[in-house]
């Protein structure tokens, strides 16, 4: 009875929240030069902007364009480094040198700072933009993603558990599904898609905010927060400013907050 | 101040305010207060925020409340022991920002817990021994090693954040330059820099690391 109630209660909470911002009367995103650095009204609640549009509808525009992009490229990333890395496990017949070889090269990758990688692999394409970012968020994670599972399975294979699967005729793949991927390493693997969509999220902001991601006329949570910056001497900027802050922070922290809960799971 | 040397200097303030912060973490830790124990375990889990978010943030907040602007004194008046004082914030920001609270909190607790099933602090409890002055040393320096070496890559990494929007003008700051102007050669040598000096770094924290393991295996 007291569950039904508590959901009774977050259903309530979730439509009156949605409820009221669906009735907040600006919603569109259409230069109103007359509407130019309004302060916060009831129409504009975070204000306007230099072109007139409203701030509010500018965060959930930005969360709306480039959050599902982001988050689904790293996890299509991640996902083909996890079968990369499956498939490098599998070759059981690759010499014991280039097994090393690929060991050393896996854990110097886990090393690098993120950041230096993705400068990296922007000054290599030559070019700023989305595109540019997601391509070096997809190859950072399919890197991290292969790595992870390679060195996994290294660090199993001396265990008495898979000696003594191999030793019974099992292959290696059944090994790496059935003791690695849906049991032992679950929710290593959690851990490390959540960190991959918080990343995303904060290089994919420092980086618009820097120049270098998004560029307008697209809209990004970091292109939003470096004009606020831009203008941080007048006007109601502390109000737009909490609101961009908010957003980012809650989509940053999301995904830590579940490896946190992960973790007191394990 | 040459880009290398702002940089370094920052990167010191890093480390001695990560040694002090970890001073208290542990004293917090063996001083065995379940509540205070909470508290700061929720604060260490929930104060790990972006330097994207906390930077523009601090900024703002500097100039509406303190009337102070936080970004980079550059200009000639200032002196370099000004300079090299103003660096204490962005360096606070990177300890914030880098985890390093959550980090030596666990590493604390986790050494703190191992090492007191050990005769020679039941021992030392039995004859009224605090447990800080038996274990305080030992926990302090295992757990901001180890703490160090898990947060230097996400140092590194907001360094080059930080100095941006700051406009310290650091090996960071360069780098980022040079990527807006397209410049690859400087661009390539400010990244290998920036990565020697990770490495160096990051080789002192495994050294230290192995070389306490050594000393503390004879207990």
């Amino acid at each position: 009875m007291r569950g039904t109630n508590h959901t009774i209660r977050a259903a309530l909470s979730i439509c009156l929240l949605l409820g009221g911002l669906y009735s907040l009367p600006q919603w569109d995103l259409s230069i109103n030069l007359k509407a130019a650095h309004t302060s916060p009204s009831w129409h504009f609640p975070l204000g306007t902007d230099s072109l007139g549009r409203s701030y509010l509808a500018l965060i959930f525009a930005a969360i709306g364009e480039t959050v599902p992009i982001l988050w689904l490229t790293s996890s299509l990333a991640l996902l083909g480094g996890w079968s990369l890395g499956i498939l490098l496990s599998c070759l059981d017949r690759m010499p014991e040198t280039l097994r090393w070889i690929i060991k050393v090269m896996c854990s110097s990758l886990k090393g690098i700072p993120f950041f230096l990688m993705i400068f990296a692999i922007i000054l290599l394409s030559g070019q700023v933009g989305i595109y540019s970012v997601l391509w070096g968020l997809g190859i950072i994670f399919l890197l991290q993603g292969c790595s992870q599972i390679f060195l996994l399975g290294e660090q199993a294979k001396n265990l008495l558990f898979w000696q003594a699967h191999r030793s019974l005729g099992g292959s290696t793949l059944q090994r790496l599904w059935k003791y690695g991927v849906t049991s032992g390493w679950r929710h290593q693997l959690w851990k490390q898609w959540c960190i991959s969509l918080q990343m995303a999220i904060i290089a994919e902001t420092a980086l618009s905010y820097l120049g270098l991601g998004v560029q307008e006329p697209y809209i990004s949570l970091g292109l939003v927060l470096s004009e606020q910056m831009g203008s941080y001497l007048g006007g109601h900027i502390l109000v737009a400013l909490s609101g961009v802050l908010f957003c980012l922070l809650l989509l940053a922290q999301v995904p830590r907050w579940t490896i946190i809960l992960l973790e007191k799971a394990d | 101040m040459g880009s290398l040397f702002t940089s370094l200097i920052m990167l010191i303030w890093y480390l001695l305010i990560s040694g002090v912060l970890g001073w208290l973490v542990t004293q917090v830790v063996c001083s065995e207060h379940k509540r205070i124990y909470r508290l700061m375990d929720a604060f260490s889990q929930a104060c790990t925020w972006p330097v994207i978010v906390l930077a523009p943030l601090l900024i703002m907040l500097g100039f509406r409340l303190f009337a102070t602007d936080l970004t980079f004194p550059s200009s000639l008046t200032h002196s370099h022991l000004a300079q090299g004082l103003f660096l204490l914030i962005p360096a606070s920001i990177l300890v914030i920002s880098s985890g390093f609270l959550s980090y030596v909190f666990q590493q604390a607790s986790m050494d703190h817990r191992y090492w007191l099933d050990f005769d020679f602090v039941k021992f030392g409890r039995a004859i009224g021994k605090s447990t800080w002055r038996q274990l305080g040393p030992i926990v302090f320096i295992k757990s901001l090693l180890t703490s160090w070496s898990m947060s230097l890559p996400w140092v590194f990494g907001e360094l080059i954040v930080i100095e941006s929007i700051c406009n310290i003008p650091g090996v960071g700051y360069s780098l980022w330059m040079a990527t807006r102007q397209r410049n690859l050669e400087e661009g390539f040598y400010l990244l290998a820099l920036l990565l020697l000096i990770y490495s160096l770094f990051a080789v002192i924290t495994i050294w230290g690391q192995r070389w306490l393991g050594e000393k503390l295996a004879g207990y």
